[in-house]
């Protein structure tokens, strides 16, 4: 599904600003905070949900093709972090909500169930 | 205006412009416009606009191994016809596409007359717009990609430095552009990617300073990270899932979850593990021409 619809969707506030690209898909997500985790289980195209707020999580996403981050829980990505996500072309969002909620949101809008 | 599920109904998803056959039209004619229009059935009207039947491509099949294309529609058609009413739901559409094996139902109002024609296709198609689930997904497999089996061998190397703490991860990411321009299949990128990563957060947080070294070649890849670190005591036990020793600022970032080590192994075809004078050595083979 479309990263823009999407985001359109959910209770999440764009870190930096920046137009979506069209091909632009998510095709499921991945929640985590332990990085090894992510990396062993996120697969190329999934949102990751996480509360790292450091730039590390940024080289993760790149590595894994996950077009976009949301941070919960109120974190907020440090500068550093916004800086090279914004020069990998890594979307951020940031939301008070919960993992769970965010979850369940992507969830019901069809995020990673539309296969099959 | 947005409906919801139970609002949508056969009348928003038929097709309107009926495609109908007189009853005394020839099969051949039938067959004809079968033809130009690419439908696999169509529904068989009289003047009054009284629905008949319904005639298929199984019916012109009957109708061609008898040799009489010059016959009726009316003859050949299928006459018992399940229509389904322009108000029902698709849901119910669906219900009678699944206990009938008729691809196509043609669509009546409440005094009989046929107002549309409604394919599984339809129900289906229209269905996924109204679910917003119709978006092509970017499929991996038909984005074809462009596995190149020949480039000349290359040798990367990425110095890995103790001050440079934020930066980590960027040898790894060095790497994967690299192969992903040389045309190296996505899974063999992915697992080069996760075990160079793995390697270069494990000597910034447990050894000082390192170097990583990768020598690419269609048929393997060699990723060899070395460091000037304590090296390890115990091998098979800092191979283990969950093992740790890392430091609890490492842990509050998210390193040290104990699966490094682990998740290297799982991405390579070959690793070994080996103390040096100075520190450790990791060299972990991905050969892209091994089936696993
Ligand atoms: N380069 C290294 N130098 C020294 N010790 C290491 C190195 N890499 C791994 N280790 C040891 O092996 C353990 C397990 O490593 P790993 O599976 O990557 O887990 P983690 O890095 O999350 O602790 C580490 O906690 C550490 O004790
Ligand atoms: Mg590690």
């Amino acid at each position: 599904m479309n990263l823009r619809r999407i985001v359109g969707n959910l209770q999440v506030e764009a870190v930096y600003n920046s137009e979506i690209k069209d091909n632009t898909v998510i095709k499921g997500c991945y929640i985590g905070d332990l990085l090894s985790n992510v990396m062993a289980h996120a697969k190329s195209g999934d949102i990751w949900i996480t509360v790292q707020s450091h730039q590390n999580v940024v080289a993760v996403a790149q590595l894994l093709n996950l077009p976009a981050i949301i941070f919960v829980d109120g974190h907020k990505p440090q500068q550093e972090t916004i800086e090279k996500a914004e020069q990998e072309g890594i979307y951020l969002f940031a939301t008070e909500e919960t993992a769970y909620n965010i979850a369940a949101s992507l969830y019901s809008l069809g995020v990673g169930r539309s296969e099959k | 205006m947005k409906k919801n599920k139970e609002q949508l109904l056969i009348k928003d998803v038929m097709n309107e412009g009926v495609v109908s056959v007189h009853p005394e039209a020839s099969v051949q004619e039938a067959k004809d416009i079968m033809r130009s229009r690419g439908f696999s059935g169509i529904p068989v009207i009289d003047k009054d606009n009284c629905l008949l039947g319904i005639i298929s491509v199984a019916d012109i099949i009957r109708a061609l191994e008898n040799d009489a294309l010059e016959a009726l529609v009316k003859e050949y058609m299928t006459s018992r016809v399940i229509t389904i009413n322009a108000n029902a739901s698709v849901g119910q559409a669906l219900r009678l596409f699944h206990n009938h094996k008729f691809g196509r139902f043609p669509v009546v109002n409440n005094e009989g007359e046929v107002v549309g024609i409604v394919t599984h296709g339809d129900v289906i198609g229209r269905l996924a717009v109204f679910l917003g689930i119709d978006e092509e997904p970017l499929d991996e497999e038909k984005e074809q990609e462009p596995i190149n089996k020949e480039f000349i061998p290359q040798i990367f190397e990425y110095p890995i430095r103790a001050l440079d703490f934020d930066r980590t991860g960027e040898g790894a990411s060095s790497l994967k552009k690299i192969l992903a321009e040389l045309g190296v299949s996505r899974d063999i990128v992915r697992r080069s990617a996760i075990a160079a990563y793995e390697a270069e957060i494990n000597v910034m947080i447990h050894a000082r300073e390192g170097k990583m070294t990768a020598n690419i070649s269609p048929q393997e890849i060699t990723i060899i990270v070395e460091d000037q670190g304590p090296g390890i005591d115990n091998i098979p036990l800092a191979m283990r899932k969950g093992y740790s020793t890392a430091a609890d600022k490492f842990r509050q970032m998210g390193f040290g979850a104990g699966m490094g080590l682990p998740n290297i192994k799982k991405s390579a075809d070959k690793l070994f593990v080996e103390n040096t004078c100075k520190g450790l050595r990791l060299i972990i083979k991905i050969m892209p021409e091994k089936i696993a």
